[in-house]
Formats: structure tokens, sequence, C-alpha cells
């Protein structure tokens, strides 16, 4: 190994706490890894939805009154924008994380996206026609 | 177009072993000077006692990477017309030991290349060819790429996780062992990975990507990175569903 030099010789600025302030890359890194969070919060209050499903119409009036109370329809808003920013996050880093090969080239950024982004669309409009009642 | 442009040069000497400081300089803006000439000219008719890195002056040698105005970039290719009206802040990479001035105590680096083998392995007993060895146009696009680090340092600069757990392999030694270990030549791969896939390897990266878009040479270091964890889960698994098969 390499002769390192005398550390007391030597000079080593100290990290800021604020270190992931200070490249848009960092601050990105840091709140995908916040909405994390709030996609746990997400499938907290589904798995409870379902329960009150399970429970009977009662229970389920109750979730539904909960869910339509001011701050919980705050914290769900705020909640989505977050899991949007998730999934746009982790779609954001499939092409740095693989790159497949294609008769020996790789494929670009934008055939590794693409496809994720149609399927998202595609799914995502399936949901809003049986949200709408349009889907059976 | 102004004739002078200022540079504000991080100095620190270790004899005084006190915080660094910065220091500023007028320097002539001729159109195709670039940092790095600058930094000489301070050198040359300002200042001898400025200490800084450089050899090739082409982007080859990876001698002359500091911080420009907070960001990695080789000094021979960041052009002074570019950080107009100025002044220009230039600063040592980040997450090295400052020796002094510009330069850093880079043996923290050379110690990981070492450990992961950038050379080609061939194993005892292998058929070696009575000619050179031959590879395809497919062969030699696995690991092309990769092949092109410099060995600048910018990655590990502008990588936080080396910043905050020094321990952890880093990006230009990943890119190098992939190199290496996608090299049909290579026979060493196995080693490699044992190094790569403890926790201080490669599963330490938390794909934030900066040391691919600081590459000059666009090598994609954090590419490099996540094919090693895929690397690495195959052979996990490979030695969980058989584990008296061999690595």
């Amino acid at each position: 190994m390499a002769n390192a030099i005398p550390q007391s010789k030597t000079y080593r600025p100290s990290m800021p706490m604020t270190w992931w302030l200070e490249r848009w890359n960092y601050t990105w890194f840091i709140l995908r890894e916040l909405s994390s969070a709030f996609v746990a919060y997400w499938v907290v209050i589904t798995l409870l939805q379902i329960a009150a499903i399970s429970a009977g119409p009662v229970a389920y009036t109750n979730f539904r009154v909960w869910m339509s109370a001011p701050y919980m329809v705050a914290i769900n808003i705020i909640t989505f924008i977050f899991v949007i920013f998730h999934t746009l996050s982790w779609f954001r880093l499939v092409p740095q994380a693989m790159l497949p090969r294609i008769g020996g080239k790789r494929t670009s950024t934008t055939m590794t996206s693409a496809p994720m982004y149609a399927v998202w669309v595609v799914v995502s409009v399936i949901v809003g026609l049986f949200i709408m009642g349009i889907l059976p | 177009m102004a004739d002078k442009i200022t540079l504000e040069v991080a100095r620190y000497s270790p004899e005084h072993d006190g915080e660094r400081r910065f220091d500023r300089y007028e320097v002539p803006l001729h159109e195709n000077w670039m940092v790095l000439d600058a930094l000489n000219y301070i050198k040359d008719h300002i200042d001898g006692s400025v200490t800084f890195r450089w050899s090739c002056r082409m982007g080859i040698c990876g001698s002359c990477g500091m911080l420009v105005n907070g960001y990695e970039r080789l000094t021979c290719e960041a052009l002074l017309a570019d950080y107009l009206p100025g002044p220009i802040r230039v600063e040592p990479l980040k997450n090295f030991p400052v020796v002094r001035d510009l330069v850093v105590d880079i043996s923290d680096f050379m110690g990981k290349l070492e450990r992961v083998k950038p050379w080609i392995i061939r194993q005892p007993g292998a058929v070696e060819p009575q000619r050179e060895f031959l590879q395809t146009p497919e062969q030699l696009e696995t690991y092309k790429q990769y092949s092109f680090c410099i060995n600048c340092m910018l990655c590990y600069s502008a990588c936080p996780v080396y910043g905050l757990d020094p321990h952890f392999i880093g990006p230009a030694a990943s890119a190098l062992a992939l190199r290496y270990s996608t090299d049909s030549r290579d026979q060493g791969s196995e080693e490699r990975l044992d190094v790569m896939a403890q926790n201080e390897g490669v599963w330490d990266c938390t794909v934030i990507g900066e040391c691919s878009v600081v590459c000059p040479k666009h090598v994609d270091p954090s590419l490099a990175i996540q094919e090693y964890k895929i690397s690495a889960t195959k052979a996990w698994f490979r030695n969980l569903l058989m584990p008296w098969g061999g690595k």
C-alpha cells in the first residue's frame, strides 16, 4: 500500500451538516430517501382501509369520515405529492443503475426509461377509468 | 471581453497548521486560457509558493483535478472565459486530506486501487495463447467505457458517501475493478468480487450519481457500482443454492 502522509500534517475540511443543500443531485437524493417515509405511510393507510372494509359498513364509514377530516386531507395531499416524486425519482434512477445491452450495445437512457413511463401512464388511465366508473 | 480576471486560491501550509485561507490573484484573461494556465501564471509571475499538481495539460493524466467555483473540474479543461466576470474560486478536491494549498493526499485512493487489482489476472495453469489475445468488438465494448478512467479522483470528491465513510471503496476503484473483471482475457473476477461485495465495497453506494456527473471521461462509475451489485447478488444466490458448487 502507498505510504500515507502523516495525518497531523494534513488539513481535512469537515463535511457540513448542510452538504445535501450544496447541489441539486444531493438534495434530490435526500428527498428521494425522505419520500420513502411517505410511501410507508401510504401503505399503512391502505392496510387500515382494507381492515375497515373487512370489518363492515360502519367501520368503513368511520374510516371515510376520518379520511375526510381537513388535517387528513392535507396530510394525504402532501403524501400524494411525495409518492409521485418517489415514483419519478426511481424511474429517473433506473438508467443510472442499469442499461441493458441489446446486441452487445448498451441501450440509451430513453430506451430504458420510456417503457416504465408508458406502463405507468397505461395503469394510471385504467385505474382512473375504474374510479370514474367507466370500467366495470 | 475584460482583460483580467481574479482567482481566489485556497491556501494551506502544514508548517502553520492553521485553517486555510483564500488569496486573491489578478491574472490576464486570454481567450484560450484554462484555469490551469492561470494557476501557472500565478506561480511563474506572482507567487511561486502556490502549490498544485499538473502534468499533461490535455485532460489525460488526471493530475489537475480541483474544485472550480465549488465543482470538480480538470483545471486544464476549465476555460477561464466560462467563469466571467469572476472571481474564480479554486480549491482542492473534497473528501481528501489537504497536503498543501491545492494538493491532496491520494494515498487512500491508491490503497483502494491496489485492493481491486486493476490489471489482467491469469490463474496459475491457465492455457496461454501462442500469440496475442484476440477479442471481438463485442468483448471490447463490454469494458471499453470503464477503461477510459484516468484516476483523476473527481468522482471521490463529488461522492458524499465517501466523504461520510472513507472506508467506502469508491467510484473509480469500482469502475476499474469492473473494467478488468469484464475483460475476456481476465480470470480474476472472483478475487475482485470478494473485495467489491463487502459492505464497504459497492453496498455503501446509495446511488446519488454525482460521480458520473463530474466524470470528465464519461466513465459512469455509478453504473459500474450498480452492475457490481447485480454480480454480487447473483454470486450470493449461486452460493446459497449451490453451496458445494464452488464460487
